[in-house]
């Protein structure tokens, strides 16, 4: 067929002439998508924005009250409380979880017999119930009659940590908790691993690397992408937690508000105590904080994650 | 902006905007007003079962009695049988979302025809149906019928629900332990102190070398509980300084804190370790002497494993305290949005007099303690223990209303355990979390004062 390229550009600019099927295809494969994202999110989250400036006690109607709730935030030290509970987790976790995951999935990428079931193995707790795994660690964690303590006091440590009793121990607690499901990492980080073309290895190996040279100069940078795909997930992950400190903490979030999550504190306000506008508010605020880091993070990727992409 | 992009962005504008619209079509328009104290919601579609008796209503009731109930069956199955027209299904939902669940439901205007009330703040609301009309045409006198359960039942005047039994939180002892220590039983109508509970505490207790081993001379849970909620809060429950840490409150806290560390009452590792899930378990086992907890299900635990069992007011900071019984009943009323009032208020009517009937039948303390003494409830099954328990719950009376008391007093569990582990000592330790009970009554306070 001979078309020529202004003809194209012609074609490209007017969608809805028939000869542009294509087009009009693609975007009716993209509406139901499109209306879901609509209804299910941007819809409940403008809707969200404009009860946040309400006070809405789900019992009689909203009254406005503007940005009320947003000034009261800033004097209330739950709000304070549940941001540094949940940026110490962040800290503490995410660097954790992405660093313990990269060196499972070293491990698992060896060609060793047995290995498809370790992977299995390893996997299986990602996929199982967060409240499950809330129930079963609590009993864990357990300060006097726990199978972590006892091991820790055979082990010559007499006085082992109180774990979800104790203020200074809950939230690593909860990181010790996470990684235990660190197997969903190390698949996404073997995956990548297992895309890095050996022929480098050999290359490098002709040149006189060792696998310290391989591993930082072939190994990391062309894992970099999956490593910002697992930062990411992480860090979305850490704003997320609510099941597990629910369980672990009690709804009112543990000794001293130690287990005091952000999401568990808005789901108090709003679904415990009735101040849905308050929560409103509350939800608006984590929208803000997460899309800063998330997009802070996005924009420094450039300096280390690796593209493949020429520049033009 | 070129052509191309301009329509693109014009299709996702529209798009946007119906789909923003469609996604705030928010609550269904509920087709009742809300009730108003003292009045009936007027519903366009209810069913008068007085005046069509063969026309059909299915009424639906939530609860959180638990799966092992059998009452909630029982009488439902009774009041079908009298009323063919009206069946009536039951869903059970866990105690801690069944709150949000109602408040959701109501608010979606799908609330059920029959629900426990659970928050005054839904009386306050108007969420719920008057039944002082109901309580009238079944002829049952209110001063008849238990003073706590009463109370919580009601609002501003006006009475929100049913109940057909009674419990209380009450001092439980175990008289074989008490005769085999040669000492007197709690009395019924005053309550001790709480230095002579813990002294009595100390003379029962035998220690042995580990806390299986050990039998505990009593109970000493954190008291915000169990004991006067004006120890916390003053009487319009707007305020908690001067009475929480009152020299009269931090005693009573120290006190039962020595008592744990003294190892007359067990420590919360202590309980773990014997494994017991409730502390009726452990009076009945014998190993504990006195606890502190429901009445409902130590009697029914204690006559059913032949525990003679004895009932008293709970501990009290000083002589000349008042004594304080809570008790409460299962609060079963109408959503204002039903669309069955009628039909519902007829169940309602038959839970109040036939539920009261079916409790006794089944060893339970009814709602109408009338209905107890007339059918003589504490002259079956370990009549001195009923007697007992009937003579201490009759102490009952109203409480104070304290909207969000709950977490308002979440830092005291924390505060009791830094008591006890010697953390610090009581009066800095109450006195540290005031400021933060204070923040929260006080937010709970403007959203309970923002219900009309």
């Amino acid at each position: 067929m001979n078309i020529s390229i202004t003809k194209l550009k012609e074609r490209r600019h007017q969608p809805w002439k028939k000869n542009n099927l294509e087009e009009k295809a693609a975007y009716l494969f993209l509406l139901p998508w499109l209306i879901g994202l609509m209804v299910f999110i941007l819809g409940p989250a403008l809707a969200t924005g404009v009860i946040s400036l309400t006070n809405w006690n789900m019992i009689t109607q909203p009254a406005w009250v503007g940005p009320a709730n947003y000034i009261k935030m800033m004097g209330d030290a739950n709000f304070w409380q549940s941001i540094r509970v949940t940026l110490y987790y962040m800290v503490l976790a995410v660097p954790t979880l992405s660093i313990v995951g990269l060196l499972v999935s070293l491990l698992l990428n060896q060609r060793l017999p047995g290995m498809n079931f370790i992977r299995t193995v390893l996997y299986l707790p990602a996929v199982l119930s967060g409240v499950a795994v809330a129930v079963l660690w609590l009993s864990l964690l357990n300060p006097d009659a726990g199978v972590i303590n006892s091991a820790l006091r055979a082990l010559g440590i007499a006085n082992p940590p109180n774990w979800l009793n104790d203020a200074q121990w809950a939230v690593p607690a909860v990181v010790l908790i996470s990684l235990w499901g660190v197997g969903g990492n190390a698949i996404i980080y073997l995956a990548g691993l297992q895309n890095i073309p050996p022929g480098l290895y050999d290359a490098a190996s002709i040149d006189g690397a060792n696998d310290i040279h391989k591993f930082f100069s072939i190994t990391l940078p062309l894992l970099s992408p999956t490593m910002f795909f697992v930062l990411i997930t992480n860090l979305v992950g850490a704003f997320q937690v609510f099941d597990i400190a629910f369980i672990l903490g009690g709804s009112r979030g543990g000794r001293g508000g130690s287990l005091l999550f952000y999401l568990l504190y808005i789901w108090n306000e709003g679904f415990r105590s009735s101040r849905m506008g308050y929560a409103s508010a509350l939800s608006m605020v984590l929208i803000i904080i997460s899309s800063l880091v998330i997009v802070v993070v996005v924009n420094t990727s450039d300096r280390w994650v690796y593209s493949e992409v020429e520049e033009k | 902006m070129n052509t191309h992009s301009k329509t693109s962005f014009i299709i996702l504008a529209i798009v946007t905007i119906v789909s923003v619209l469609l996604s705030s079509c928010g609550q269904a328009t509920p087709t009742t007003a809300p009730a108003q104290p003292g009045t009936q919601a007027p519903l366009a579609n209810q069913a008068t079962v007085a005046a069509n008796n063969a026309e059909k209503v299915k009424l639906s009731m939530w609860g959180f009695s638990g799966s092992s109930d059998t009452f909630t069956p029982e009488i439902i199955k009774r009041f079908e049988a009298q009323y063919p027209n009206i069946t009536v299904e039951y869903t059970d939902i866990p105690e801690d979302t069944y709150p949000t669940k109602l408040e959701t439901a109501m608010m979606a205007g799908a609330a059920p025809d029959i629900a426990t009330l659970y928050k005054m703040e839904w009386q306050k609301g108007g969420k719920f149906v008057s039944l002082n009309d109901l309580y009238a045409s079944q002829n049952v006198n209110l001063a008849d019928v238990d003073q706590g359960g009463l109370f919580w039942s009601s609002y501003g005047g006006n009475i929100y629900a049913v109940g057909s039994f009674t419990s209380a939180v009450l001092l439980f002892y175990n008289r074989a332990m008490f005769d085999a220590a040669k000492l007197p039983y709690p009395s019924a109508t005053e309550p001790m102190t709480v230095d002579e509970y813990a002294a009595l505490a100390a003379q029962l207790t035998k220690k042995g070398s580990n806390p299986e081993d050990t039998i505990y001379g009593a109970d000493a849970p954190v008291p915000y509980w169990w004991s006067d909620y004006r120890t916390t809060f003053s009487e319009d429950g707007t305020s908690i300084d001067g009475i929480f840490n009152s020299e009269s409150n931090i005693h009573l806290y120290d006190v039962l804190a020595h008592m744990v560390i003294n190892g007359d009452a067990p420590s919360t590792a202590a309980l773990t370790a014997m494994g017991s899930s409730s502390r009726q378990d452990l009076l009945v086992q014998g190993k504990m002497a006195m606890v502190i907890t429901d009445s409902q299900a130590t009697t029914v635990s204690c006559e059913a494993n032949h525990i003679p069992y004895g009932a008293a007011p709970v501990p009290v900071a000083e002589k000349g305290d008042k004594p304080w019984v809570f008790a409460g009943t299962d609060m079963e009323g109408i959503p204002a949005a039903s669309k069955n009032i009628e039909a519902a208020k007829t169940f309602l009517a038959f839970y109040l007099v036939e539920g009261n009937k079916l409790r006794l039948e089944n060893g339970d303390l009814p709602y109408n303690m009338k209905l107890a003494n007339d059918l003589n409830w504490a002259g079956t099954g370990d009549t001195v223990g009923r007697q007992s328990e009937l003579t201490a719950i009759n102490l009952a009376g109203p409480a104070i209303i304290v909207p969000g008391m709950w977490d308002v007093v979440a830092p005291v569990d924390g505060a009791y355990q830094d008591i006890i582990d010697g953390k610090s000592d009581t009066k800095t330790a109450l006195e540290g979390i005031m400021p933060q009970m204070k923040a929260t009554l006080a937010t709970a306070w403007e959203t309970w004062n923002a219900i009309k």
